[in-house]
Parts: structure tokens; sequence; C-alpha cells
């Protein structure tokens, strides 16, 4: 069994960059679909239309533009500590777009029962799910996008210009990394309810962005029942830890390695695929309108 | 006579229940009813009696708890036939952020219309419906009478061969209500099957062909309107200048033939008759 997974461990990264691109494939070909192209249009129309959505980014990036003020907090690393800040601003503003947009899109097509002259025409189950992951998808594109080029530009204006490429990196990479909690947000609302879904949605993003801090407590956990729930909670959990580019990568004493990038991208799509997948199934067994009986 | 069914349910029983499995409330219990081709139906019955349940039944939104139920001869949950359906629920749920153009350009994309026949089908169903212009207007600044009519232009854009209507003259006045049946009974005219809803009685009167009653959740009564509304023990005479006279000898004439005169006076005009008269006689002196 063991001599069987080897090879498996062995070209993980590969594997996962495969199976990344298989998923990206489907996604694409599944959103040229007309009615999923026509739902995830609506999905961003409503999110961009709404102010909350701009005051954020451009919050955003009045901070990322602030925070060259901490470049004098660590004299001789100034543009580590930029790129760090200016990163977690648009990981924290990304987050919060992917969260709140990503649980709501289903949620108020429930609510506002506009999901009843959905169902009134020819759309399956599989086009609203789909629609609405590539619909926040492409808000928190938009989002990212917006903040990444302010802070990439930023970048090139200040004597740190030479971490510019690295910054954009880190920046696509947090878009990945927000791929994928956009999937679990789409999963839970098929589910759950709105605030249940926000709090689980940020509790996992939390735990897994810690991944390597829980992989380490549990190895040092006794081998009890409790060890190995805890060990297959942590395999199924995505790694957003992953995504995250270590401050050793912008001081150059560490590189960022193609492969590990594509490993990352890869395992992004494929773990969104699976669960949009997922969220497809529950969606599709699920009644709604049952909260009001006439 | 033979005709085509176009909604049959068998045995149909939707039960709510609560999260931990227990019966909320029995919706319908073993409802046994055909819609025909080409005819107006119509559900009655008070709140609570299972008429929107039905509807979405038909619609694919739920599932039957038992029994079964067929719409253009297939499950509804079957997507090929929702080409062929149109349905205005009891508000018109509208996405907020869009306008009339925009809302009826993403469900004329859901259909799979082409861009240039979707244009055209928009503009001709806003003038039907009066809506041309208001439709750069966000839908959230409409009135309940103008969401109505965005309802029943997303209804016609598609052409359907049934179409299910919940309530479909709540919220109007009585012009935007008269104008409302006009549109019912001109897709009748045009072979539709039409299935709809509704607490006004008179309006049901008055478009429907036939009519269900529904009461918590039993079928109570289905027959053709007629049918249902014939006294068959009493007569009424409608005659124009009777004076008191032959008002007298009609009284005798009854009297003799051992019927019982119940009674006799000006026939009336019904009130939004006279309403939709006194309005249009008012916009005439206007213009």
């Amino acid at each position: 069994m063991i001599a069987f997974l080897t090879p498996l461990k062995t070209y993980w990264p590969e594997i996962q960059i495969g199976l990344g691109v298989v998923c990206l494939t489907l996604l694409v070909a599944g959103g040229s679909l007309r009615t999923v192209r026509a739902i995830a249009f609506n999905t961003i129309r409503e999110e961009l239309r709404k102010k909350i959505l701009f005051f954020l980014v451009l919050f955003g990036i009045v901070l990322i533009v602030a925070s060259g003020a901490i470049s004098r907090v660590q004299p001789g690393r100034e543009g580590e500590a930029v790129a760090q800040v200016g990163l977690f601003v648009v990981g924290l503003f990304g987050m919060l777009v992917a969260v709140f947009s990503a649980t709501t899109a289903l949620f108020s097509e429930i609510r506002s029962r506009t999901i009843f002259l959905l169902f009134s025409h020819p759309v399956w189950s599989f086009h609203i799910i789909l629609g609405k992951f590539l619909g926040v998808v492409g808000v928190v594109f938009v989002s990212v996008a917006l903040m990444g080029t302010g802070l990439v530009v930023y970048f090139t204006l200040t004597p740190w210009w030479t971490l510019t490429g690295r910054v954009a990196l880190a920046v696509v990479l947090l878009f990945f990394q927000l791929v994928m909690l956009t999937a679990m947000c789409v999963l839970g609302s098929t589910f759950l309810s709105r605030i249940t879904n926000i709090l689980l949605s940020l509790v996992l993003f939390f735990i897994g962005s810690g991944y390597l801090f829980f992989k380490d407590v549990t190895a040092m956990m006794k081998v009890t029942l409790m060890k190995y729930y805890v060990l297959a909670f942590l395999y199924i959990l995505p790694n957003f830890q992953k995504f995250v580019v270590p401050a050793k990568a912008f001081s150059g004493e560490s590189s960022l390695g193609a492969v590990r990038v594509l490993s990352a991208v890869g395992d992004s799509l494929f773990r969104a695929a699976a669960m949009v997948a997922l969220g497809i199934l529950f969606f599709r067994v699920k009644e709604v309108g049952t909260e009001r009986w006439e | 006579m033979n005709r085509n069914v176009v909604v049959r349910t068998i045995d149909l029983t939707k039960v709510y229940r609560t999260f931990w499995g227990r019966t909320y409330v029995r919706a319908l219990n073993k409802v046994n009813m055909e819609v025909y081709e080409g005819e107006v139906f119509a559900l009655l019955g008070p709140n609570g009696s299972g008429k929107t349940t039905t509807m979405k039944l038909l619609l694919g939104i739920m599932f039957p708890t038992e029994g079964r139920v067929e719409v253009l001869g297939k499950s509804p949950r079957n997507v090929e036939i929702k080409n062929d359906l149109g349905f205005m629920p009891e508000e018109s749920y509208l996405y907020r952020f869009l306008n009339a153009n925009e809302t009826l350009n993403f469900y004329g994309s859901l259909m799979g219309l082409d861009g240039k026949t979707r244009k055209k089908r928009i503009d001709e169903v806003l003038e039907t419906v009066g809506l041309t212009e208001a439709r750069k207007r966000r839908t959230r600044e409409y009135s309940k009478g103008m969401s109505r009519r965005i309802g029943m232009a997303q209804v016609l854009l598609k052409d359907p061969k049934l179409v299910i209507l919940d309530e479909p003259t709540i919220g109007l006045d009585p012009m935007g209500a008269r104008e409302m049946k006009d549109v019912i009974l001109g897709l009748k005219e045009r072979g539709k099957t039409v299935i709809m809803s509704s607490h006004l009685l008179s309006e049901v009167q008055d478009i429907s062909d036939r009519i269900a009653i529904l009461h918590r959740g039993d079928l109570i009564k289905t027959d053709y309107v007629g049918n249902l509304l014939t006294i068959e023990d009493t007569w009424q005479i409608i005659a124009r200048n009777l004076n008191e006279g032959t008002r007298g000898k009609v009284r005798d004439v009854i009297r003799e033939g051992g019927g019982e005169l119940q009674a006799i006076g000006h026939a009336r005009e019904s009130l939004e008759s006279l309403f939709l008269k006194t309005i249009r006689k008012e916009e005439e002196v206007e213009k």
C-alpha cells in the first residue's frame, strides 16, 4: 500500500498542477455555457453595484498607500515590511469581499425569491451554483486586481521596486487562496444559514491560515482516536497558509519556486472544483420556498 | 370531449416537516386534478389552503411528499419543459439592482434567445405591458403595479404554452387589474393554458373556464364556472324598459305558474364596470 502511494507522494506537486489544469479547463468550459455566464454576470453586476464593496476596496487601497509609514519600524528591511503589510491588507479585504459576497450570493436569491423565477426558466441546479461561484470569483478578481494593482504601482514608485515581481506573484497567489475560500462559502450556502456560514467559513479560514501550526500541535498529541480525527480534519481542510509568501522570499533568503506556486494554484483549483461539485449535489436535493406555505 | 391534458396531479401530497422530522403542516392532501390545453384554470381557497404550494410543486421548486405531478407530460424538474412554461409569482420578485431592460435581458439570455431576438422581443413586451418609458429605471423604484407588469413581461417574453400566475391582479388599481385580465384573456385566445390563483372571486368568475376550490390542503370541488354558479331551481329574467303594469303582470304569471317571486327590481352593474366606465369617460373628456 505504502509502495503504491510513494510515487503519488513524490509527484504530488505535479499531480496537483495536472488536476488544477483539468479543473480550470472544466470551470472555463462551464463558464462558457450561456446560462452559467448569464447568472455569473448577473452576480457580478449585483455585487459591483453595492456601495459597500466600492468603499471596502477604496479603504484597502488607502491602507496600502499608508503602509509606507510602517517602513520606518524595520530599518534596513523597509521593502519587506511594506510588502508584508500591503499583502496582509489585500488578503484581509479580499477575504472580507469573498466571504460576504459568496455567503450572500445564493442566500439573497432565495430570500428575495428571485430563485422561483430562475427555476421557471431552463436552469439546472449546476447552472445556479457554478454561475454564482464564477460570479463571486469575478468580484473577488476585480477587488484583488484593484488593490493588487495599487500595491504593485506603489512598489514601482519606491526604492524597493526590485520586489515588484514577487509582490505581483504574491497577489496572484492570494487570489487563488480566495478562489478556494469562495468555493467553501458557496458550498456552505447550499445547506447552512447565512450567519452560520459566515462564522464557519471565517473559523475554517483562520485554522487553514495557521495550517502548519495546527499540524505541529497535532503531531505532538498522544496517539488517540482524537488525534486521527484531527488529522483527518486537517487533511480535508484547505491549507490556506500555502498561498502566503513568506518574508524570506522578499529578503531573497529563499526563492518562491515555480513548482511550489503552480502546485498551490493546482491545489486551489482542484479543491474549489471539488467543493463546487459537492455544492451542486447538495443544492440538487434542496427544497427552496418551504419557509412559508400558502 | 377529448382534450389534451397539460397538467396532471395524482394523489399529490405535500407535508412540511420541522428540522427534527415532525409533521409541521399538511399543505396538500392527495390532490387529483387535470388542467386542459387552452383553458383558464383558477385555484381558489383561503390563506393556507395550498394554492401557492401547488404552484411551487408545478414549477419543480419543491418536491411532493407523496404522489406525482406531470407538467406538459413530464416531471416539473425537467428543464426541457421550462421554455414552454411561464410563471409570475404573487409578488414580482425582481432583482432590485437591475432596470426593466436588464431584467428582461437576463431572463431572455436564460431562455437562450440570441442578442438580436432578445432586443426585439424586449421592445415588444415592454410596449405590451406599457413600460417602455420606464425601461431604464431600476426596479426598486417601481410601484407594485409596475413590478407586476414587469413580472408579466418576463412571462410574455417566452411565449409559453402554459402560464402560471399567482394572484395576478393583487396590488393593481382597477385599471391595471382590467388590463391584466385582458392580457390573460388574450393568452387564452392565443391557445395558451393559464393556471392562476386568486382571492378575488369576481376576477376569477370573469376570466376562468374552470375552478378548483382548495381548503386546508384538500381539493373540495373542481368544475366549470358556469356549472358551479348555476342555481338549478332559480331563474333570472333580464329585460329593458318594463313599466309598472308589465312588472305586475310578470308577478301574476309567476304566481299563477306556482313559482315564488324573490325579487324584481333594477339590474345592477358591477362596481368594477362602473368604475372603469367613469374613469374612461373622464379620460375621454380630458383628451
